[in-house]
């Protein structure tokens, strides 16, 4: 239990920080925009690059058949998504809802989770998993927006996702050039650009906490909550059957990260897409106070 | 490269600006994030984890701190009457009164004087947050005694409640001896952690080269021989002090002007570019001075 609470604390402890300091009116719901701008512009670029910039290359041809995993899985996840989301009363919010059914939390959440359940070995594979989540994101996001909404003005909305992504892709891409050559940067530049990167989890979480509210949204999200976490599981089920070279623990870890809750991104996306943010940042807390039982129950499946 | 982690974010905050990446009406956003969520927390955890054995040992170390800035303070209102600052005036003592005597401090202590330098630079700047607040009150009671000052003012005194909350129950949470579990203090570390960084790239967010030469050409190196003289009376007044905790005094006292101010200035409504400027062009100079303090004290 104590386990359990020192994983899940520093994601519930922002979440709720920025529920508070809004409730209270201490802290204005009006700032969430800035905040999510500052992690989607400044932080999270700063956090691929560090994390890139540092893996271990040994490691990374290791579990090339885990990193490959992700996109497959989101790729079945998202045209699951896009049938769910014909859905009569979902039509309102296409777009954000499938959003929530294809992101995940599988970094933040889905870590120590791994860490927990399967051990030391199945956070490094939750880790290689988790390399291509951000530039995936915002190329399903993308996708998305050209899929659901033809219209020149969503294509052009599309277009945008892509150029806010071109930073976090290019983060990506230079990371990993350093990574692959052997090329270190100096320790107290690394530090500088880290002490920006690590910021971005508490931020986008208190972000998430401070724009929360599940007014309006009680029937959507009681029904898409439960079916993204069936849908996940079974693109994650194909995933591992289709994806040759994935051992036990591999398979197991990946099934494992596929019934996390929703991720924060999906907010960031929400902000920069024009889409109801409301919605998703009610759609992020639920399903993570869903997760209080979900993941105990996922937990005793496959561990 | 010792100043690079000061360096970088201002420097990437001008950049994102200049570029037109990240739009500089933002910054506001961040200084109030800063100013009503990250500080408190980053005053809470400090004081709450303080060293217990080390607060009896260093408690000269810590009240000289607020008698440095006693001393200080008088001189900068005092300087503020040279007629090239009198536009600005609340502006010019801040940044007089304001050092960075926390993350270039501490930096600077670390690399000059070791772990054991460090450690007394941390006991030194315990009372700087709510020291800057004392500051910022008592500069607008001297200087603008109007009731839009007094409101300004109050505004200050107002801003300043939840960062001397945090420090009186992390400072209580210390002397009770109450250790907060690792869990729970972890969280909220991590965003009293970004104070710096996020102040610095507020800074480059919204610095301006085209304040004025002529004020900042006399009042940053005239800060610095204040400064230096306060650090010294202070000495003078704490006879317990022993050479490592002196050194350290007057090291931090050549430091660059706080980001702090722009934190300040944005709650009392002053020249926030202005500010700015000082900040960026006195961290410039740091430069030179720093490394010539060094060769003197360090």
């Amino acid at each position: 239990m104590e386990d359990y609470i020192r994983a899940f604390l520093p994601i519930y402890l922002p979440i709720g920080l920025g529920l508070l300091v809004r409730s209270t009116g201490y802290f204005a719901a009006r700032h969430a925009g800035t905040i999510n701008r500052l992690a989607l512009r400044i932080t999270i670029p700063m956090l691929i690059f560090t994390s890139m910039a540092t893996v271990d290359t040994r490691l990374l041809s290791q579990v090339l058949p885990v990193t490959l995993s992700l996109p497959v899985y989101m790729l079945f996840l998202w045209c699951l998504a896009l049938g769910i989301s014909r859905v009569p009363f979902l039509r309102n919010r296409r777009i954000e809802s499938v959003l929530i059914i294809i992101l995940g939390n599988i970094g933040y959440f889905g870590w120590p989770v791994l860490e927990i359940g399967l051990g030391r070995e199945a956070l490094v594979r939750g880790l290689m998993y988790a390399t291509l989540y951000w530039p995936l994101t915002i190329l399903l996001a993308f996708s998305t927006r050209v899929v659901v909404d033809r219209s020149r003005e969503g294509l052009e909305q599309g277009l945008r996702v892509l150029k806010i992504g071109i930073p976090i892709l290019a983060a990506f891409l230079a990371g990993l050039l350093l990574a692959l050559t052997g090329v270190r940067l100096p320790g107290i530049l690394m530090s500088s650009l880290e002490s920006l990167g690590g910021m971005t989890t508490s931020l986008i979480l208190f972000g998430v906490g401070l724009s929360v509210t599940v007014k309006g949204s009680g029937r959507e999200l009681a029904f898409l909550l439960p079916v993204r976490l069936f849908a996940g599981l079974a693109a994650a089920g194909l995933t591992v059957v289709l994806v040759p070279g994935l051992d036990d623990l591999s398979s197991r870890s990946i099934m494992i990260v596929s019934t996390m809750s929703v991720g924060a991104n999906t907010l960031i996306m929400g902000e920069v897409m024009g889409l109801e943010e409301e919605f998703l940042a009610g759609a992020v807390a639920l399903s993570a106070v869903l997760a209080l039982f979900t993941i105990p129950l996922t937990l005793l499946v496959f561990t | 490269m010792l100043l690079l982690p000061i360096y970088l974010p201002i420097l990437l905050g001008f950049i994102v600006r200049i570029t037109g990446y990240f739009p500089p009406d933002l910054a506001p956003s961040i200084r109030q994030f800063v100013l009503r969520i990250t500080i408190p927390l980053l005053v809470f955890t400090n004081m709450s984890q303080l060293d217990r054995e080390l607060l009896s040992q260093v408690l000269p170390l810590t009240l000289s701190l607020p008698v440095w800035i006693s001393l200080l303070w008088p001189a900068a209102i005092a300087a503020s009457l040279i007629p090239v600052f009198r536009k600005r005036r609340f502006e010019s003592v801040l940044a007089m009164t304001y050092f960075n005597i926390g993350y270039i401090g501490w930096a600077v202590c670390d690399v000059a004087l070791g772990p054991d330098g460090l450690v007394r630079s941390l006991m030194f700047s315990t009372l700087y947050w709510p020291g800057i607040f004392v500051v910022a009150l008592a500069t607008h009671l001297a200087i603008d005694r109007s009731g839009e000052g007094m409101g300004r003012a109050l505004g200050a005194v107002k801003s300043a409640i939840p960062v001397l909350i945090a420090f009186i129950t992390g400072l209580a949470l210390a002397l009770l001896e109450i250790d907060i579990p690792e869990v729970l203090a972890g969280p909220l570390a991590s965003f009293g952690r970004m104070t710096s960084p996020l102040i610095l790239f507020g800074v480059g967010l919204t610095v301006s080269f085209r304040a004025d030469w002529r004020e900042l050409a006399l009042l940053l190196p005239l800060r610095l021989v204040i400064g230096f003289a306060a650090a010294w009376f202070t000495l003078l007044l704490f006879p317990g002090l022993d050479d490592l905790s002196r050194r350290v005094i007057l090291i931090v006292s050549v430091m660059p002007v706080g980001a702090s101010a722009a934190i300040i200035g944005d709650i009392m409504d002053l020249d926030d570019s202005w500010l700015s400027g000082a900040i960026t062009l006195s961290t410039l100079l740091a430069l030179v001075t720093i490394p010539l303090s060094l060769v003197l004290l360090g």
